[in-house]
């Protein structure tokens, strides 16, 4: 592996809302609508279902099997770029504790394992960027790019953290948790500072859980554009706020302050009691607006293996609650939960709004628990 | 879980910005490291400022098991301290019960967490969870069904999950490394 400066492989093509990227696939950008302005409901709908309009420009999705198939092979591709002492840095046996060692802090803080961005060939480099693209749909693949670039951003505005912590692309790593397979369950595990990714596929069946997005900054400008790596998430969820009625609300904001992740980095296996407003009590037209959101995590995944996903999450609306934390004002650092038999989700500001936290949980089926065993 | 009794996880986190404090206050001896007896120490006031009351009654605590990082790793911001407690329930009749829960460790310089677990048995419902703004008080409703009084709460209660210090900590990780 040789040192390879960032963006050798892949320029962060970060243009507007669609653009073709060095793939030719179509994505789009998240960009500023100015929704702290607009108080008023109907114009929150409309920008809400906006934003969900544009969030299908993909072709139709493949089988569940020929995705996790043309993921294998991606997988096997970038091990086929790597000499052997870079294949042994790669792969983890499917039960090592590696599982679990990710988080949301730095390099230099927090040591993760795998092969470094950094340190890999433009070609292998290449070849890690084309895995992600494959295993991840075009929002979620945009989505992890815009987190690591933005923490490039922070890298350049930054004079270190005492000079042992380091930002940047270059600090994210992959690493396999067993052999990838079309059948047999293994992992796909890509982080650094701000993102986790564990995506643990079976054949026909993928799990995200747990995997940790967040931004930092929130807004960033890039090509004389504004970036917001979780805009969607913020504006979606004050957008379904902002149609509660009264009593709604009432039964989905939390009395108390939320500090942070309440099942973040360190909390494997714990499932908390639901609490908020149960997703019975919305309307058709709110639900939907709950979907949306929910998609904004488990949609990170190939739409192949997310589709599935968002229809067992869907099936379990009835016991699914929506809980608020903070100022309804749209612009405001506000906390959410999102909690169902199957899912939790967390949206967890940092004493402001450009420090994000969140969390992707499946109290079920963290690290792929229900797949059957090699 | 036992049947009768309550469980409860304590995590405590403190930030960089106070690493060096916290740890100094653990360190007795101040030879760099924590020992046995300096954790014991330090995980007794933990468990002192601690308040567990069931239907207004305080019930006995004790501790189950602790586990505490390397001074390194508090060093990072990325230590956790760690305690099991437990208290007996000693009435677990059917019906409703409203256990509270209160925590004064580092009051003022803490962030706090505290939420139920689901409960193991469907014998036992959480109703309500109520809270003070800081989340340094939390009260737990629930009602057990009918069925033997030894088998009557067979729950978890917990996580606790004190972020403590933490807003002592944010300070230096919204300077970019959280």
């Amino acid at each position: 592996m040789a040192s390879s400066s960032v963006g050798d492989a892949e320029p962060l093509t970060d243009v507007p809302r669609t653009y073709p990227s060095y793939k030719g696939e179509n994505h789009h950008m998240r960009v500023s609508v100015g929704i702290g302005a607009v108080a008023c409901l109907g114009v929150f709908v409309a920008v809400a279902a906006s934003v969900a309009a544009q969030r299908s420009p993909s072709p139709p999705p493949a089988a569940p099997a020929e995705a996790t198939a043309r993921i294998v092979a991606s997988a096997n591709a970038f091990l086929a770029t790597l000499e052997d002492s870079g294949r042994t840095k790669v792969q983890f046996p499917f039960d090592s504790p590696q599982k679990a060692r990710w988080s949301n802090f730095p390099t230099g803080i927090f040591k993760r394992e795998g092969a470094r961005m950094g340190d890999l060939t433009p070609a292998q480099r290449a070849a890690a960027m084309t895995l992600l693209s494959t295993a991840f749909s075009p929002d979620g693949y945009r989505k992890v790019r815009e987190i690591m670039h933005g923490d490039e951003v922070l890298r350049e505005g930054s004079s270190g953290g005492g000079g042992r912590v380091t930002f940047g692309e270059d600090e994210y790593y992959l690493a396999f948790l067993g052999v990838p397979s079309v059948s047999a369950p293994w992992m796909l595990q890509f982080g650094g500072h701000h993102l986790a990714i564990n995506m643990t596929l079976a054949g026909r069946e993928a799990t995200l859980a747990p995997s940790h997005t967040a931004a930092q900054p929130a807004s960033y400008s890039f090509e004389g554009r504004t970036v917001r790596p979780l805009g969607d998430e913020n504006d979606l969820a004050f957008a379904l706020m902002a149609t509660l009625d009264d009593a709604q609300r009432k039964q989905a904001i939390l009395g108390s302050t939320m500090a942070d992740l309440v099942l973040g980095p360190g909390q494997d296996g714990r499932t908390i009691q639901p609490e908020g407003l149960p997703a019975s009590k919305l309307s058709a037209a709110q639900q939907t607006m709950l979907l949306d959101l929910v998609r904004e995590w488990a949609g990170i995944a190939n739409d192949a293996l997310a589709a599935p996903r968002m229809e067992e999450i869907r099936s379990k609306l009835p016991q699914t609650y929506f809980a608020w934390s903070g100022p309804t004002t749209p612009g405001s650092a506000a906390y959410f939960r999102i909690q169902g038999p199957t899912l939790v989700i967390e949206y967890a500001p940092q004493r402001g709004v450009d420090h994000i936290h969140t969390m992707y949980r499946d109290p079920t089926n963290d690290y792929g628990a229900r797949y059957a065993r090699p | 879980m036992e049947p009768d009794r309550v469980q409860i996880t304590l995590d405590l986190t403190p930030g960089t910005v106070v690493a060096e404090s916290f740890i100094a206050a653990i360190d007795r001896d101040g030879d760099g490291s924590l020992s046995a007896e300096e954790q014991r120490a330090y995980a007794g006031q933990m468990v002192g400022a601690m308040d567990v009351a069931l239907d207004g009654r305080s019930l006995r605590t004790r501790m189950r098991a602790s586990s505490f990082p390397e001074a390194a790793a508090v060093r990072h911001g990325e230590g956790t301290i760690r305690l099991e407690i437990e208290a007996a329930v000693p009435d677990a009749s059917p019906g409703f019960h409203r256990l509270v829960f209160r925590n004064a460790h580092l009051a003022g310089h803490s962030a706090y967490l505290a939420n139920a677990l689901v409960p193991e048995s469907d014998r036992v419902a959480v109703t309500a969870q109520r809270r003070d703004r800081d989340q340094s008080e939390l009260a737990i409703e629930y009602t057990v069904q009918g069925g033997p009084a030894a088998a009557a709460l067979p729950w978890i209660f917990g996580s606790v999950a004190g972020a403590v210090l933490l807003v002592r900590a944010r300070r230096w990780s919204d300077g970019r490394t959280r």
